[in-house]
Order: C-alpha cells, then sequence, then structure tokens
C-alpha cells in the first residue's frame, strides 16, 4: 500500500474526512498513478529525421532552405567516416582547426551518435536574427 | 527502405523549368554492374589504401540505402530547387 493511500485510510479513521472524500481521493491517486505509469512505460519514438529552416531575408532577396535529412543517412556517414584512413583524417582534422572547429573526427564512433540521437527528442535551436531566422531540430 | 526514385525540380527564374523523375532503382542496378566488373580495382584501391573492400563497400550501400526520406528545398530570388529522394 503506498504512503499516501495509507495516510486518506488514517484521515478516514480520525473521522477527518467522510468515506465519500476518501473514496474520490483514491480515485484520484489511482488516476495519477495510472497516468505516471502509461507515461514512463510509452516508448520514446526515436527521431527520424533532422531539420534545417532557413528563412533568410538579405537586402530585400527572400531566401527559404528547407532540408530534410534522415536521421539513418547521418548513422550511415558516420560509419563511413569510420574508414577513412589515418592519414587523410589528420589532414581532415587539421581543415576543421583552421576553421574553428576542434573536433577529432575519429572520436565520432556510431555508438556516440547513437547516444546523441537518444538525447535528440527534445532538440531544437532557433536562431532569430535580422537577417535570417534558423530553426534545426528533430522530428 | 532503398531509395527508389527521386524528384528533381529546378526552376531558374528566366530559362525553362526542368522537372525530373529519377527512377534510382535502375540507377542501383547499373551500380551493381558497375560494381562488379570494376570489383578487381575497387579491391586494389582499397588495399592501397588499407581499406577493407567488403567493409567499405557495404558501408557506402547503407549510405545509398539510407537516402530515402531525404529533402532540399532552396527557395531564392533567382532559382527554386528540389530534390526529394522517395
Amino acid at each position: 500500500m503506498s504512503e499516501d493511500r495509507k495516510r486518506i485510510l488514517e484521515l478516514l479513521a480520525e473521522g477527518k474526512i467522510t468515506a465519500d472524500e476518501a473514496e474520490r481521493l483514491i480515485a484520484a491517486l489511482a488516476g495519477e498513478g495510472a497516468a505516471r505509469a502509461e507515461r514512463s512505460e510509452a516508448p520514446r519514438r526515436s527521431p527520424k529525421y533532422l531539420r534545417v529552416i532557413v528563412d533568410a531575408n538579405d537586402e530585400g532577396h527572400a531566401t527559404k532552405v528547407n532540408i530534410r535529412v534522415p536521421m539513418q543517412l547521418l548513422r550511415a556517414g558516420v560509419r563511413l567516416g569510420g574508414l577513412i584512413p589515418t592519414h587523410a583524417r589528420e589532414q581532415v582534422n587539421e581543415a576543421l582547426h583552421d576553421q574553428g572547429i576542434d573536433i577529432d573526427i575519429g572520436k565520432i564512433k556510431p555508438e556516440n551518435l547513437e547516444a546523441l540521437i537518444e538525447q535528440l527528442h527534445d532538440f531544437s535551436v532557433d536562431v532569430d536574427d535580422d537577417s535570417a531566422k534558423v530553426r534545426v531540430f528533430c522530428e | 527502405m532503398i531509395a527508389l526514385m527521386a524528384h528533381v525540380v529546378v526552376e531558374p527564374e528566366h530559362g525553362r523549368p526542368i522537372r525530373l523523375w529519377l527512377p534510382l532503382f535502375l540507377v542501383w542496378l547499373l551500380l551493381v554492374v558497375l560494381g562488379v566488373l570494376l570489383s578487381p580495382l575497387i579491391v586494389i584501391a582499397c588495399l592501397i589504401a588499407r581499406m577493407n573492400p567488403f567493409t567499405t563497400v557495404w558501408r557506402l550501400c547503407r549510405v545509398f540505402a539510407a537516402l530515402a526520406g531525404t529533402h532540399i528545398e532552396i527557395q531564392s530570388p533567382e532559382a527554386v530547387v528540389l530534390v526529394t529522394v522517395i
């Protein structure tokens, strides 16, 4: 028996609440418990696509970009990236470093990507600038 | 599910719009035939690059297979470009 239910029964025994009130409280508790169980048991759907939406308006030139990339393609790309020979990987890392991106692509493994994708459910990036609006999210 | 069709639309501001339905399943068939014919070269290239040829080909195939669902749409004053892989 849960603590809440025990407390309700104690209140009923002490005469602080009526039988009807106790029944309503227990029913409310049961409903809340069921809803909580449903929330925890419902499988979280893994995102299927990465979406990038850009709405730019540069000096009157409106440009819209709408990209949808399947997560499967990202996974396959990371696995393919694992095949890059060491010397080529070093060159890629250097080029990225020159662009201000300090990433060692040799350390990006498929299992890392899986962990990342698992956390992407609520992922959303919104950049709202005077000249452009950028939205990156998963669906 | 492997990508079977690609819809490509290019609509320039001035000029004729291009609308293409590309049957990718035919492209895959051609690639398979080409891959078999060029397999000795692919194996040699992979060995030179110190890569496992079977893993390389398998992972490339997975990239092609994962293309389904890709959607790229760019609208600018100069042109509209739409690529959808089905």
